[in-house]
């Protein structure tokens, strides 16, 4: 899969292989997420995946205790945008913290990325999620 | 400078509407904004109608013909404009454009929703379709989340504190006392703001806006022409809109919208006036938080000063800045289709000393500030007596 086309499909196809993946531009070197077809800073097309680390930092979050009729039965869950080491951000579910503890989570705390499996109707129609836990 | 003027408006009032279907809710509003211009349906030339979701709240889809049709304005062009919950005012922009552009003399913008056929579940995940799918509502994160990110950031950034946020909700509760189209004419305690249902850490309930059903409209022809339709037309001298990026983890600061820096930046070039010249503004408070980074984005207060001078009142009516005279979204209510076409009727109102009991003192100059999804659409509306 990391020779595949930057689409967002396989994005969730290298997910799905525990790989969280971003596009990069081979020219200019440009990262980005979510993956893109064309560079976003030289509009060149042709970017290629680059496997990331995981690692990152809390920029911001809230804890959704109202959620949407689909995400409802998991509610209250906490939502973090992070920062992760190769300068690209991401918004993903935060777990292992205790989300009646708000004041317990600090911006530019470490996080790590983890995946989680979400069953579907029948075993191969599983599909993965990016979460993340404290480092 | 832009040369177009509002010669009439018209508004449901905001709230619960079951006895009314969406063509209604759009019937009334334009046919009172078209009574008041002093013209026929059939002198309307064209129209522009902003819709966030009438396919997923009201299992309907093509709605601006049949909104004109039943308002009496058949077979005229009829366009739905959708930036989320800035749609009317990127329809008030293209009906702008319409005139501007020299193809029509009398085009109609307006908006209409009505939110609350669906059960609140349901409404929470269409507009949460207002976000990247994949990457931003996928993981679970709600409009309330989309804000509250916002006011993690602020709060961390420069102290705002959860009774500013509150401060909003009461001023606003208390300008919409005054306003008979809102959804809730009824004051509020800062404690009863503080100590409401959490819904997305740190925004309770009160810090949020409502599910609304409504419409609005106004009636737009070149200014040169307004005098014919009235004495007391009201000119739109500014109307600018930006875009940001979809999603809030490509920003690089999560304490203000660039759109709407963007949008109010041209648009007081446009209107060759500052932030101080503005005498009153209805800004996007779909939460209070909205408000707060709004007031700073406009360039009414420096970055991390909005949280302070709501505290302090300097947004109330009478004070120098009122902020939401209408009540906001707030509490007038925001059906979200119909909401920045409903923020330029208040700067008519105002702006013809029709407000009532919420009038500003030497109202001359009013600013609409109209925020769709994410903050990835922002429309600027600087509107000026006559």
């Amino acid at each position: 899969m990391m020779s595949s086309e930057t689409t967002i499909l396989n994005y969730q196809a290298l997910l799905n292989e525990k790989k969280l993946c971003a596009a990069e531009c081979p020219s200019c070197n440009t990262l980005m997420f979510p993956p893109r077809l064309f560079c976003a800073n030289c509009f060149r097309r042709g970017t290629r995946w680059k496997e990331l680390s995981g690692r990152g930092k809390i920029r911001s979050f809230t804890i959704i205790h109202i959620a949407s009729a689909t995400h409802a039965a998991d509610a209250p869950f906490v939502i973090v945008i992070l920062g992760l080491a190769e300068g690209i951000s991401i918004t993903a579910r935060l777990v292992g913290v205790d989300p009646l503890k708000p004041e317990d989570i600090k911006i530019g705390a470490s996080v790590v990325a983890d995946f989680e499996e979400i069953p579907g109707t029948s075993p191969d129609q599983s599909v993965t999620r990016l979460i993340f836990r404290p480092a | 400078m832009i040369n177009v003027s509002v010669v009439g408006a018209g508004q449901t009032k905001f709230g619960r509407h079951p006895e009314y279907d969406l063509r209604e809710l759009f019937s009334f509003a334009a046919v009172e904004a078209i009574e008041e211009a002093g013209i026929s349906p059939t002198d309307v030339e064209a129209a522009f109608i902003g819709n966030l979701s009438a396919d997923r709240f009201n299992n309907q889809c093509h709605i601006a013909p049949m909104m004109v049709d039943f308002a009496g304005m058949k077979g005229i062009p009829a366009t739905k404009c959708e930036a989320a919950c800035a749609s009317s005012a990127t329809a008030l922009r293209a009906a702008i454009l319409a005139i501007e552009s020299g193809i029509h003399d009398v085009v109609i913008a307006a908006g209409v929703e009505k939110m609350s056929d669906q059960p609140t579940p349901s409404v929470i995940e269409t507009l949460a379709m207002a976000a990247d799918q994949t990457f931003e509502a996928g993981p679970g994160i709600t409009f309330p989340g989309i804000f509250a990110v916002l006011a993690v950031a602020h709060m961390h950034k420069y102290g705002t504190t959860r009774e500013q946020f509150a401060s909003v909700a009461v001023k606003n509760h208390a300008n919409a006392v005054h306003n008979p189209l809102a959804q809730y004419q009824k004051e509020i305690t800062m404690e009863k703001a503080l100590s409401s249902r959490m819904v997305a850490w740190p925004l309770g309930l009160f810090d949020c806006s409502p599910i609304s059903d409504g419409a609005a409209a106004v009636v737009l022809v070149r200014t040169k022409e307004a005098r014919k339709y009235t004495d007391a037309p009201v000119k739109i001298i500014a109307s600018t809109q930006a875009s940001d990026t979809m999603n809030l983890c490509d920003r690089d600061d999560l304490s203000t919208l660039g759109a709407a820096r963007r949008a109010s930046h041209k648009a007081y070039k446009q209107a060759k006036l500052e932030p101080q010249d503005i005498d009153f503004a209805e800004v996007h408070d779909c939460f209070t938080i909205a408000e707060i980074i709004a007031t700073e984005d406009l360039g009414f207060f420096k970055p991390g000063q909005g949280g302070p001078a709501v505290e302090q009142g300097l947004t109330r009516i009478g004070a120098e800045k009122p902020i939401n005279t209408s009540g906001g979204l707030k509490a007038k209510g925001h059906p979200v289709g119909a909401t920045g076409v409903s923020q330029l009727r208040e700067l008519y109102l105002q702006l013809r000393n029709e407000a009532g009991k919420r009038q500003v003192p030497n109202a001359d100059v009013g600013l609409t500030h109209n925020v769709g999804g994410t903050g990835a659409s922002c429309a600027i509306h600087i509107a000026s007596r006559w």
